[in-house]
């Protein structure tokens, strides 16, 4: 019976039902404001539900000689990977004194599971498009793993520990870590390759939906597309969430209080996400790389050098 | 005296002449026997070696010179890794190496290869280690020259004159230990524990790296292994590259482990060079269109993470080593197995002739997919969990000293998986995923061939999920002592929850089933749909090559600017032309030579003396 | 459990645009029913880059000789459940050039389509009034007796006497 409580966890509190729901609603909130900002109505609070409702009635089509296992399983495996990162980052902030599954490297290699997930979904479709998509979801991938690997060093080198726990209590005793100059470049850092593994404007390449065709989504339709859906909506809430525990203090539910700042600190980031995605048009493939492995390495590293330095 | 271990070189050395005058049908199953009998010995000794470690003399040659035999922990691991290995390689060459002629040669060097392996790992004392390590390069040359190709002979003549350039190295350093301490006993050496002071230290360290350097395949010594892994048959590639280097990385544990006081300054040199071999392997690989060059390059790149572990000097890192040791023998040796498959099946070994094998060959496919998800460090699988403790190792040596190259190396090591894990979506979507109509006359390969690739596949999958369980209880923790982790990772717990919001994800799928699955037609923008469309495997990093920073540095690496073999041998030969100006063949100039030189010799003496 | 499947279908309308053989007018039309001004994410319609995504097909213009196998395709692409919808004359019959020697003649004749939008071109507002329609929010204008009814009384009055006297 102690087996059950893990799967509870994953399964309905904070993991994959929880957190869908939650995701939806936000990327409802996502096409609201979006919306409010280019002068018009938008959607009602209940059309991201009815989008994947509608997309769970339709037919799924699968191409004639694509590998069916690897269509299938796809985007099976994308959403495997996010539902358990975000269970563990929500497991870990809300009982303080116990590891959920893993730690800080677990985290950061389930994430790369969705993208991972996308790519062989695009592979494994016979079309061209989709294999343009994939070669460039993982040109991207190849990109911004520098830059986020770095900037999640700058709290380990603070708190020398890997474990989830210890950076959040290392917060809650010497203060955020964003209050540090170097803090503040890295969350910038982290912020920008967040975008990017959301594939949100402006990079949001691998979807480009003017340019190929929808790109590693092009031949899905159906259920497997609601799965990618709800995998995308799960990432909207886990990544910034991942974001608050490393360098905004971690979560706490203990009180309203707590929930109520959590609240904010959230609205905080998605509404920056959503400013950032109505004012910049879609980046071509190789200035995003250049971006990528030019200036956000370089803020980067000097965050990593100012953390050295302690300040 | 027990003579057990002793028949784990004997068993093979001795059958080796046997299997070669064999008939033709005998000769496999009696190679496959010999190999199988070892594994089984392998297998008995280990659980007596966990509870004591053999170590005993063989015989006298001097006073001094005595030859040992010592079986602890970490050899008997090895041991029974390359007997693994050496069954299942043996088992698919039965059905692999069907086509070629003079296959007695080939059982006879196999069955000595392995021999001498088990005899290098076995010996307790540095002379006969040499002498059986000089055995197993030879037989590996002959082994990677079998079909006769000119590229063949080439990059064997290249591999060997690269390893016996180390070996030369080695032997010096062997000799200088023996003259300075009096004995070249390894286990007599450890225990003493000589520290690394003087500059005498520093070269013989110096001479051992690259000795032993050579053969495990580190930067920048490495440039035989692109050439030599390729050029050898499919299950002699996944024995190279599974089990010979990591006898070279063995060795490299004795010496800066047990025998040398870890001296600050080589574990420095050993983590610079891992991670330049991460970062440099994993860049060659991901240019490559060539299966078997790409996973040679891969080899360098994971020979770098078991020496950045090494390198570390914290417990927990060296203990990563070893168990990505172990996980990269079981990977690799499966990744050229399956490929070896489809080589068998489709006759080349360039990756635009491959295609759309996932329908037709499934085994292989799944089989390569789960290595591919290992070796890039996927979780749950096996290469995660090895991997994590190198970082956990890093992290504690930070932690340490606070010195901001760990940094630096730590992200090389992340970065590299990441890497790893691009060149291997390009090469399983250039093997199996795009244009099956290249692949409709290919079948599946046959058993005996699949057969070693589903269980080093299961073992792959079993290290991973039940990491604590069965690898890390039995074969590294007791090897290693005094580990300690600094992180947490559950792999039972994660899988099962893996799977379980993947059959969450398969419930969504199947309830959106209300009308039928239907197979179409791709939908290319509404034109007719020509087969030969996708992206082809030269133009999937082209944004990548593009960049001018790697046009250039690729630019250079394709003329061998870097190649030290290739560039030793350009300024060799050049002063070797220079120097032959001098003999031109005319009398009187080599009169004036002569006279010159009596000349200076007689100022000499005149002015300076005797 | 379906019925609710279903109504989330009415809620969720994603479109697929194209033209077979119009002049553009049609086209502009509809990128104009999809801006800001006229918004139509209010109703849920989305604008998507593949027919595989699409519920709605958008097809203008009169259909020729080139475009008619393409346009089957595209048809076959799109999942079920899925509307089509004929914007402009053009696609609704053929518009002026129903009788050209290249021109199938209205998209009924290649694929069945299940509303019509009729105009040269359609105003945006009447495509969403379309649209709207085709969702159930509002009922079918049935324009023609409304207007006979409401004007020229006399002139009818006039006709009746006629037909009653011959």
């Amino acid at each position: 019976m102690e087996i059950l409580k893990p799967v509870f966890y994953l399964l309905i509190f904070p993991g994959f039902l929880f957190t869908g729901v939650l995701g939806l609603f936000f990327t409802w909130v996502d096409r609201k404001v979006t919306a409010r900002i280019q002068s018009r109505i938008g959607p009602p609070w209940y059309q991201c539900y009815a989008d994947i409702g509608k997309l769970l009635y339709k037919q799924v089509i699968i191409p004639s000689g694509s590998n069916r296992l690897s269509f299938i399983t796809a985007p099976l495996i994308g959403l495997a990977g996010i539902s358990v990162a975000g269970g563990v980052i929500w497991m870990v902030n809300i009982g303080k004194s116990t590891s959920f599954v893993g730690d800080l490297i677990v985290v950061m290699y389930l994430l790369v599971l969705p993208s991972l997930a996308l790519i062989i979904g695009g592979a494994a479709s016979r079309n061209p498009f989709s294999s343009v998509g994939a070669s460039r979801e993982m040109t991207m991938l190849f990109a911004y793993e520098l830059p986020f690997i770095l900037v999640i060093f700058t709290a380990v080198i603070k708190t020398k520990s890997i474990m989830f726990e210890d950076i959040i209590t290392y917060q809650l005793q010497n203060g955020v870590m964003v209050a540090s100059a170097s803090g503040i470049i890295a969350s910038i850092v982290f912020f920008i390759c967040m975008l990017a593994k959301l594939c949100y404007l402006p990079f949001d390449i691998p979807e480009a939906e003017s340019e190929i065709i929808g790109g590693t989504l092009a031949e899905y339709s159906g259920a497997l597309l609601a799965i990618f859906k709800l995998t995308n909506a799960m990432m909207l809430l886990v990544l910034p969430l991942f974001l608050i525990t490393l360098f905004l203090g971690g979560i706490d539910v203990s009180s309203v209080k707590g929930v109520l700042f959590l609240t904010f600190k959230y609205l905080v980031i998605l509404t920056l996400i959503i400013l950032v995605k109505s004012t910049h048009p879609r980046l071509r493939i190789d200035q995003a790389f250049k971006f990528f492995l030019g200036p956000v390495t370089g803020l980067a590293i000097i965050s990593v050098i100012l953390t050295m330095l302690g300040v | 005296m027990n003579i057990s271990p002793l028949l784990l070189v004997i068993i093979p050395l001795v059958s080796a002449p046997l299997a070669w005058i064999l008939k033709r049908g005998l000769r496999e199953w009696f190679s496959v026997a010999v190999t199988l009998c070892v594994l089984i010995l392998s297998a008995f000794l280990l659980p007596g070696i966990t509870r004591e470690p053999l170590h005993y003399d063989l015989f006298n040659i001097t006073d001094n010179i005595i030859i040992t035999v010592n079986l602890d922990l970490l050899a008997m691991v090895i041991i029974t890794l390359i007997s693994f290995s050496g069954f299942l390689a043996t088992l698919y060459s039965t059905r692999y190496m069907t086509q070629s002629r003079s296959l007695g040669r080939y059982y006879f060097l196999l069955l000595l290869f392995i021999g001498a392996m088990n005899g290098t790992v076995l010996s307790g004392d540095l002379f006969s280690m040499f002498v059986l390590w000089e055995v197993m390069t030879v037989a590996a040359f002959f082994l990677v020259i079998f079909d006769n190709a000119v590229d063949s002979i080439k990059a064997g003549i290249k591999y060997f004159v690269m390893s016996e350039m180390g070996a030369l190295f080695m032997l010096i350093a062997i000799i200088a230990i023996y003259f300075q301490e009096g004995t070249a006993d390894m286990a007599t050496l450890a225990s003493r524990g000589i520290t690394v002071s003087s500059t005498f230290g520093h070269i013989l360290l110096l001479f051992f790296l690259l000795g032993t350097g050579v053969k495990a395949g580190i930067i920048p010594i490495h440039t035989w292994l692109p050439d030599a892994h390729p050029a050898a048959p499919s299950p002699v590639s996944a024995l190279l590259s599974g089990v010979m280097i990591k006898v070279g990385i063995y060795l490299m544990i004795r010496i800066f482990c047990h025998i040398f006081f870890p001296a600050l300054s080589w574990q420095f040199i050993l983590c610079a060079v891992g991670s330049a071999s991460i970062i440099i392997g994993v860049m060659m690989a991901i240019k490559q269109i060539d299966a078997k060059r790409l996973l040679a390059y891969h080899s360098v790149s994971q020979i770098g993470y078991i020496v950045l572990g090494i390198g570390t000097g914290v417990s927990v890192g060296l203990a990563g080593g070893l168990f990505h040791l172990i996980n990269h023998a079981l990977f690799k040796g499966l990744l050229f197995l399956s490929i070896g498959a489809v080589i068998h099946r489709i006759r080349s070994r360039s990756l635009s002739d491959y295609g759309g094998l996932a329908r037709t060959m499934p085994i292989t496919f799944i089989t390569c997919s789960i290595a591919a998800l290992s070796i890039s460090g996927v979780p749950p699988f096996n290469g995660f969990v090895s991997k994590w403790m190198i970082y956990q190792g890093l992290v504690q040596r930070f932690t340490m000293d606070g010195s901001p190259f760990t940094v630096v190396w730590l992200a090389a090591a992340m970065f590299g998986s990441a890497l790893t894990l691009a060149s291997f979506v390009k090469l399983i979507y250039a093997t199996f995923l795009t244009v099956p109509e290249k692949a409709h006359d290919v079948k599946e390969v046959s058993a005996a061939m699949w057969i070693p690739m589903v269980i080093m596949a299961g073992l792959c999958i079993t290290f991973g999920v039940l990491a604590w369980q069965v690898p890390l209880k039995f074969f590294v923790l007791p090897a290693v002592p005094g580990v300690s982790f600094s992180g947490y990772w559950q792999p039972g717990l994660a899988t099962l929850l893996l799977i379980i919001a993947f059959v969450a994800g398969g419930i969504i799928f199947v309830a959106g089933r209300l009308k039928k699955v239907v197979v179409s037609t791709p939908f290319v923008g509404g034109e007719e749909f020509e087969t030969e469309m996708g992206i082809s495997p030269e133009g999937f990093y082209n944004t990548v090559k593009n960049i001018e920073i790697f046009k250039a540095i690729y630019h250079q690496a394709e003329k061998k600017r870097f190649d030290i073999y290739h560039t030793s041998k350009n300024i060799g030969v050049n002063i070797c032309n220079a120097l032959s100006d001098i003999h031109t063949g005319v009398l009187p100039r080599y009169i004036v030579w002569v006279l010159a030189g009596l000349a200076i010799l007689l100022l000499w003496i005149s002015f300076v003396g005797f | 459990m379906f019925s609710i499947l279903e109504k989330c279908f009415k809620k969720s309308i994603w479109v697929y645009h194209t033209n077979a053989s119009a002049c553009n007018g049609c086209d502009i039309e509809i990128i104009n029913a999809l801006t800001p001004f006229y918004d139509a994410e209010r109703f849920g319609i989305k604008l998507v880059g593949t027919p595989r995504h699409a519920d709605a097909l958008l097809v203008t213009g009169a259909v020729s000789r080139q475009v008619c196998p393409r346009l089957k395709t595209l048809y076959e692409s799109v999942p079920e459940p899925k509307l089509v919808f004929a914007i402009g004359s053009c696609a609704t019959g053929g518009g002026i050039w129903f009788d050209s020697y290249n021109i199938v003649g209205g998209v009924d004749k290649v694929i069945p389509v299940n509303f019509y939008i009729p105009g040269c071109p359609p105003r945006p507002e009447a495509i969403l009034f379309g649209v709207a329609v085709a969702l159930g929010l509002l009922d079918k204008k049935v324009a023609a007796e409304y207007l006979k009814e409401k004007g020229f009384p006399e002139l009818i009055k006039q006709e009746q006497q006629t037909t009653i006297n011959e």
